[in-house]
């Protein structure tokens, strides 16, 4: 077991909270929350040890694509997702706090 | 051996696979090669596997120690699903792991009409008399479900499967051979994930994903 940490600028915070995935082998849940303003927060617990670079060059490379993502505290409960399963995850939860945003 | 492989199937290799297969056994890690010439199973994975063969993964001691490849049905000597694990008594002293007990626990008490039983490590440990399981393991179920479930009926289905020492993962899995999980389904999400053989897919009508064999 690991946890990870990261951190990326943001905008204002998010609207919204959200919780996608489950606990069990194979999946990653994935818990959205408004962040400090200016700051995102990314915890990643995983139950896969040595990860944590692959972990970074994925959140690089996902805030590198959302240069105005609101600020968010990402907490990720990896159960040994494949990267697929991540991708969809992380998308879901991202779909579901900006259809909140819009209510 | 032919019939339609499922997911979570444990399959156990011809004696002479190594020998006439030398080539492929010769490419698998030492510990896998060890695992295989000790007769442990290897576990059917979801994943389309080219013709004639099933896409299958080696369980080491280690979650480091994971390997999948594919093997030719004709070497497969015999198969074990998990609910014919019903059948398998648990070692003495077992019980002291909370996974076990739960599995002992479920299997008396529940009286679904679906065929059930363990996967992951529980089955692992049932099917090999070896210890697999630990004091953490979560215990890892698969429920066969050939129709759609209502919600209500899921959470009815969910609370048969709690049990107060240990989580358990329930997955559905569905006559297309993919699967996902009961809990999910059961929170009311709008789109629950579909472990398919070609990946993972997001639905809201998770009976109606269409079988990719």
């Amino acid at each position: 077991m690991e946890t990870i940490k990261f951190e990326y600028p943001a905008k204002q915070p998010a609207s919204g909270r959200v919780l996608v995935g489950v606990v069990g082998s194979g999946d990653l849940e994935v818990l959205l929350e408004p962040g400090e303003s200016g700051k995102t927060r990314v915890t990643v617990n995983t139950s896969v040890d040595g990860a944590a670079s692959q972990w970074r060059a994925l959140f690089d490379r996902l805030f590198a694509t959302l240069p105005n993502a609101a600020a968010m505290n990402l907490e990720l409960n990896d159960f040994g997702a494949t990267p697929g399963v991540v991708r969809m995850r992380l998308e879901q939860a991202m779909e579901l706090v900006k259809q909140q945003a819009g209510k | 051996m032919s019939d339609k492989f499922l997911a979570h199937d444990l399959l156990w290799l011809k004696v002479d696979t190594p020998q006439r297969h030398a080539e492929w056994f010769a490419g698998l890690p030492l510990w896998a090669r060890e695992r295989i010439l000790r007769r442990h199973p290897l576990v059917v994975r979801r994943e389309l596997a080219p013709p004639g063969g099933v896409a299958v993964g080696l369980r080491g001691y280690s979650r480091a120690e994971r390997f999948g490849c594919f093997i030719p049905a004709g070497e497969i000597a015999r198969r074990m699903s998990p609910p014919e694990l019903h059948g398998v008594p648990l070692r003495e002293g077992r019980q002291s792991m909370p996974a076990l007990k739960a599995w002992e626990d479920l299997r008396h008490r529940i009286s679904v009409l679906f065929p059930w039983g363990p996967s992951g490590s529980a089955a692992y440990e049932l099917a090999t008399g070896t210890d697999v399981v630990s004091a953490t393991s979560d215990l890892d179920l698969v429920l066969y479900v050939p129709h759609p479930l209502t919600r209500r009926e899921a959470t009815r289905l969910l609370a048969e499967f709690e049990h107060p020492a240990c989580y358990c993962d329930v997955q559905i899995a569905m006559p297309s051979g993919s699967a996902f999980a009961l809990r999910e389904w059961e929170r009311g999400d709008a789109r629950v994930m579909v472990k398919t053989p070609r990946g993972p897919v997001l639905s809201n009508k998770p009976w109606s994903v269409e079988s990719t064999v």
